[in-house]
Order: C-alpha cells, then sequence, then structure tokens
C-alpha cells in the first residue's frame, strides 16, 4: 500500500508534470477476408495521437462513435497494443513494464464506464464490489477494508449501510456512484471516464458530475474524459482535443476551446450541441455528408469531404497539428497564412 | 377543422398491471397541437412521455398496460373508441411514427423499398412501377444518395443517419397530418443528429405536419419546438411557448432541470443538481409527486396534487407556488 506521505511527496515533486503522455499512438486493426483469413485492409482506429495529461487535471476526448476516442483509452488501459506509438504514466512505458511496475499501474490507473448495469456484477453485493481491487491490489486485511468500502461510499454520497445490497436494488445515478467508488477504493492516479454520464438522466447527471468534480479536487486525480456531450466536457475538462477518424483535429484548454473553436469540425460540433433558435443570433452550421469509413479514410485532410471551407489544397495535402494560440492547437489549412 | 387543431389529448391516463402491481404510467395528461406545429414533451426515463405517444396511436401492449381515462382527438375523431380495423386507417396512413432506434424499427429480411412502399400499398393501393417511383422519390426527399440505386438494399447497408432517414420516409409517405417522433435522434451522432433535425424541420415547412417530439434533451428542443410541455411522474408539470420555457420557466423542476443541464451556451461554472430521483410508477403518491424533491415545497404540496393554473396566454403550470392565495 502507498502511503499518505509518498503520495504527497510525489505530487509535491510532479505537480505540473504530465501523469500520463501519449507519443503518436497508432493502432490498426486488420480486416481480413476469404478464406485465408488474408488481411485486405486495416481499419485506423487511431492514427498518430500524442497527449498529455497532467496531475491533477482533465483532458477530453470528443468525437463521434467510430473517430477512435474509446480505442485510445483501451491502449491507455493496456487493453489494446499499439501498433506504433508509446504510452507513458509518471515517465514509464506502459507496454514495457516489469511485472512489479504493471501492478502498480493497474492500481494507479482505474477506469469507470458508460453503464453501471453492465460494468457491475449483478450477483455480488455493492460491498465486496467495492472490495474487490482493493483485495487483489493492495492486499490489505479484511477488516480494514471494509472500512475503506464504507469511506468510499460515504465519499460518493452512498449510505455505507448499503454495502450488503445487489447493484439491482439502486437506481441508475446510484449505480455509477458505486462504480466510481470502486475505481476510488484503491487510491489511483488517473481515471478512464468513458461516458460516465450518459446513460443517466438529465436530473441526476449534475449529481456524479459534481462528485466526479469534487473527487478530483480532494485527492488531486487526474482524469482522461470520454464524452460525446460537450455541456458535460464544459464542466469537467481543463482541455479538449477533438477526434475525426483516429485523429486529433484540435486541441485547446476548455475556456478558449468555446470561446474561440479554430477546426471547422469542433465548430459544427459545438453548432450542433447549442440550443440555438431563431432569436438565437447564432448560425447554425450543419454539415453534409456521413462520416468515412476508417478503414480508407480521405486522403488529404480527413474531414474535407463534409467541411464547409474547404479549399482545393485539403484535398490533397495533409495538414498537420500547430499551434495557433498558447496552448491551442488545430490542424487545418484555414490557418495557414497565420 | 376549427383552429387547426390535428390532435387534442384530453385527461389521458394509462396505468400497466404486472406482478409488481398497477403502476400509474400517465396520471391525466391534456395537451393540443396544432397543424404544422411542433409540441416538445419533454422529461425523464420514466416519466411516462413514450406512454403518451403510443397510447396516440395505441401501440402499447394491451396488457399489461391499460387506458383507463380520456380522449384521444385527432382530427375531431376520438382514436380511443375506435376498433382495431378503423384505427389502421390512421396509423402509417394520417399519423406516422418515428422511433428512436432505426435498427429496430426496421426489419432486416426486408429491402428498403419493400419497407418503404409498404404503407403505399396498403393505404393507397400503388403498386409495380408507379409505388416504386413513389417509393424512390420518396428516399431522394430524405436526401438519400443515388436513391434509385440504394432503394433495393437492405437497412444493414445503410449508414445510422441514413437508416433514421429511411424511417422518416416511411413516417411522411401518406402525408400523414401528424409525425410522433419518440427521441428520433438520440441514436445518432451529433452532426448527423443535426442534419436530421434540419431535414424534419424542412419536410414540416413543405407539408405542414404536426409533430410531436418527445425528448429529454433541451438542445434538441430549442432547435425544433414551438411549445413545450415538460413531464414528470405521470403529469405535464408546465406548457408553454419554447422561449417561455427557456427563459421564465415557471415550474420549480423546469427551472432545477435548466439549471441542472450542463447548458455550453450560459456558462454558469457549477452545477445545481436537483437531489434525490424520480419516483417509481409503483409508488403511491400523496400530493405532488415533485414535492420530495422540490426546493420550494410546502406544506400543501404534500397533501394534495396542485390545479392546473394558466399563468399567462400558452402558459400553463401545475405548481401550488402559482395557484392564488395558497403560497402562505
Amino acid at each position: 500500500m502507498i502511503s499518505g506521505q509518498q503520495a504527497q511527496q510525489v505530487m509535491v515533486t510532479r505537480a505540473n508534470e504530465d501523469i500520463l503522455k501519449l507519443e503518436d499512438v497508432v493502432k490498426w486493426f486488420p480486416v481480413r477476408k476469404g478464406v485465408l483469413r488474408r488481411t485486405v485492409g486495416h481499419v485506423h482506429a487511431v492514427d498518430g495521437v500524442s497527449l498529455d495529461i497532467k496531475i491533477g487535471q482533465t483532458v477530453a476526448l470528443v468525437g463521434e462513435s467510430g473517430c477512435g476516442k474509446t480505442t485510445t483509452s483501451k491502449i491507455v488501459l493496456r487493453l489494446e497494443i499499439p501498433t506504433r506509438g508509446r504510452v507513458l504514466f509518471e515517465g514509464t512505458d506502459v507496454n514495457r513494464m516489469s511485472a512489479a511496475e504493471s501492478r502498480d499501474y493497474r492500481r494507479k490507473v482505474q477506469a469507470v464506464f458508460q453503464d453501471p448495469m453492465s460494468s457491475l456484477s449483478p450477483r455480488m453485493r455493492v460491498g465486496m464490489i467495492i472490495a474487490e481491487p482493493m483485495l487483489v491490489n493492495l492486499g490489505l486485511p479484511r477488516r480494514e477494508v471494509m472500512t475503506r468500502v464504507g469511506e468510499a461510499m460515504e465519499s460518493v454520497g452512498l449510505d455505507s449501510t448499503a454495502a450488503s445490497m445487489y447493484p439491482h436494488e439502486f437506481s441508475g445515478g446510484q449505480r455509477q456512484r458505486i462504480a466510481i467508488a470502486r475505481a476510488l477504493s484503491v487510491d489511483p492516479r488517473l481515471i478512464i471516464l468513458d461516458e460516465p454520464v450518459s446513460s443517466l438522466d438529465i436530473s441526476i447527471q449534475a449529481q456524479v458530475i459534481n462528485i466526479l468534480k469534487r473527487l478530483q479536487d480532494e485527492h488531486q486525480l487526474s482524469y482522461l474524459l470520454i464524452a460525446h456531450n460537450l455541456g458535460t466536457v464544459r464542466y469537467l475538462s481543463n482541455r479538449i482535443a477533438v477526434m475525426y477518424l483516429g485523429q486529433i483535429v484540435e486541441e485547446s484548454p476548455t475556456e478558449e476551446f468555446f470561446n474561440n473553436p479554430l477546426h471547422p469540425y469542433s465548430k459544427a460540433l459545438i453548432s450542433a450541441a447549442l440550443p440555438s433558435r431563431a432569436n438565437d443570433g447564432r448560425e447554425e452550421i450543419v454539415l453534409s455528408g456521413e462520416v468515412p469509413s476508417p478503414q480508407n479514410p480521405p486522403q488529404g485532410c480527413r474531414f474535407h469531404t463534409r467541411c464547409p471551407s474547404a479549399m482545393p489544397q485539403c484535398s490533397s495535402v495533409v495538414p498537420t497539428l500547430r499551434e495557433r494560440a498558447p496552448g491551442h492547437t488545430v490542424s487545418c489549412h484555414l490557418y495557414d497564412s497565420f | 377543422m376549427k383552429d387547426d387543431v390535428v390532435l387534442k389529448v384530453e385527461d389521458l391516463k394509462v396505468s400497466f398491471h404486472t406482478k409488481r402491481g398497477t403502476g400509474q404510467a400517465v396520471n391525466g395528461v391534456s395537451f393540443s397541437l396544432k397543424r404544422g406545429e411542433t409540441l416538445g414533451l419533454v422529461g425523464e426515463s420514466g416519466c411516462g412521455k413514450s406512454t403518451t405517444a403510443m397510447s396516440i396511436v395505441r401501440l402499447l401492449p394491451q396488457p399489461p398496460a391499460r387506458i383507463d381515462a380520456g380522449r384521444v382527438l385527432f382530427d375531431g375523431e376520438n382514436l380511443l373508441a375506435l376498433d382495431e380495423e378503423e384505427m389502421r386507417a390512421y396509423r402509417g396512413q394520417q399519423i406516422g411514427v418515428i422511433f428512436q432506434d432505426p435498427m429496430s424499427s426496421l426489419n432486416p429480411v426486408y429491402n428498403i423499398s419493400f419497407q418503404v412502399g409498404e404503407s403505399l400499398h396498403v393505404h393507397q393501393g400503388l403498386h409495380g412501377q408507379t409505388l416504386m417511383d413513389q417509393v424512390v422519390s420518396l428516399l431522394g426527399r430524405l436526401r438519400i444518395p443515388a436513391p434509385e440505386n440504394r432503394a433495393k438494399d437492405f437497412p444493414h447497408q445503410f449508414s445510422g443517419g441514413m437508416r433514421q432517414r429511411v424511417v422518416g420516409s416511411i413516417a411522411i409517405s401518406c402525408q400523414p397530418k401528424l409525425i410522433i417522433a419518440d427521441e428520433p435522434t438520440t441514436a445518432l451522432d451529433a452532426t448527423i443528429q443535426a442534419q436530421y433535425l434540419r431535414l424534419l424541420r424542412e419536410l414540416q415547412n413543405e407539408m405542414g405536419v404536426a409533430i410531436l417530439l418527445i425528448t429529454h434533451d433541451f438542445s434538441v428542443v430549442a432547435k425544433m419546438c414551438h411549445r413545450v410541455a415538460v413531464m414528470y411522474a405521470g403529469a405535464i408539470v408546465e406548457t408553454a411557448q419554447v422561449d417561455t420555457i427557456f427563459n421564465e420557466p415557471a415550474h420549480p423542476y423546469t427551472k432545477a432541470l435548466m439549471s441542472a443541464v450542463p447548458d455550453i451556451a450560459a456558462w454558469k461554472g457549477h452545477l445545481t443538481p436537483i437531489e434525490g430521483s424520480p419516483p417509481s410508477i409503483y409508488q403511491q403518491i400523496q400530493g405532488c409527486p415533485f414535492a420530495p424533491r422540490c426546493a420550494s415545497v410546502m406544506d400543501r404540496c404534500r397533501e394534495a396534487m396542485p390545479p392546473v393554473v394558466q399563468k399567462a396566454s400558452d402558459h400553463d403550470v401545475r405548481c401550488w407556488l402559482h395557484v392564488q392565495g395558497a403560497a402562505a
């Protein structure tokens, strides 16, 4: 078990340092066909993603289904091995860790998934669900574990006497709190939040968002947030990375992103999420066409087939991510001349 | 019809009879919908919004559901009094329906042209090349690219957004007066959702069709609706023009929802959650169902269900706070 003192030391020495760093991560899934299962192509699920998460910060990955945000989170969780590139956690390549380092990594990196009904075992009591990661990772005596279960439940606003109940006896919002309590129980440093509130009712989402924010402050947690709802993202994240067809097209501090989105795709996403009414004064941006197949992404800029501002060079020249404002990078030819 | 009222629902009550007991899913819902108008029926899961909509077209499985009271007047005709045969003349012809998940509302073993043409064949007796031409033109209106080539494809060959557009083309195929859209864009991605909503608005302008839109998403409400009815625990708690709902909500539940939803336009820096959760339909409720979660609760609220108060013209609120002389 990591002592409070040690944890504090880590915090002091590492403050403002990256807890997680993705370096040009690529994940291609082979597409096989025919009797010989020959590889006929690759799905470019993640294609050169670089990302930093600082201690105590939240980075949100935003994009539509199939853009590679979930694959990216799976790579961080070591559920997928990247085809190329490195994932560094506290400076160590997570795919080259020793057995002891791996154990430590699995404790320090936890996940909360979208649907608590399928991520919690229906046959385990809630107390045991929350205790399991501690028993596996920390090897604590049982009594100590049960005390901690009670603490974890209370920290997410659940009554600790409910530990003997089963998941189905809780509401959706309460179940998601159980999932958070479980992730929290082993004192993690980084939590992957994969659509943590999108399965919850609107009146319940705010409860869970507030809990996540409070816990982050209390424990100096870092979050990698995967979400498609920009409202949730605005409340939870410090930085936003927008993904389209496996690539990051814009990355920016959250406030800057909403005040001054640069990429046409980001603008369309924001427009889609806004309540823009006739008297609202804002122009609604509606993209034409659909997301192309990641197996055969368009040449040049991958977004050019749907882009309202596409120029001739967009269909042939690949844009690169460049900084346009402090900490605000965008990959788009519109800003080439700046 | 006078006033152009297409649909008028009066005091609808629907209950479910299951092993768990009797659940009051819809408890006295009334609203009306004019030609060319979109009414948003908004609320959380389990508030009875889908049950209300499905009662209108009588697509609720009975049992376990039972329509206990009320009238559904469509063009002056009470749909609840019709027999099944008479009802078929309305469903699909006068009233089109768009469900949430296009993968489950389209039949995977029939091709698109069969499914789009089915109601045209049944209701208008079209067949052969006339039918096929009509199907292709419908698909084209819903912006299916190369409709004459795609008509013979099967649902799995279409993307999610295209499938939902196919469902839309079925809904409008017989020139209905009313479309019931139950969370039509919830299964779609953000940019595809924006496309679909714009298309629905264009069709509405062309056809003058009335839309009953069921949703939980306020950005969809803002983009689509003229009027909004907010439901909670089987009852409509507030009905008003869309601007009124956003700018001057009167019911504490509507207000609380507005401050609990992370809105990217009006950045407030923090969220005020609604504590607790909505009641189960099997729960016996005394008084106002929102009382246990309400910030402005009074003794009176726990005793009796408040009446509907007309706060302004076209702004109805069901709350004791707005009953003259009740707040003391």
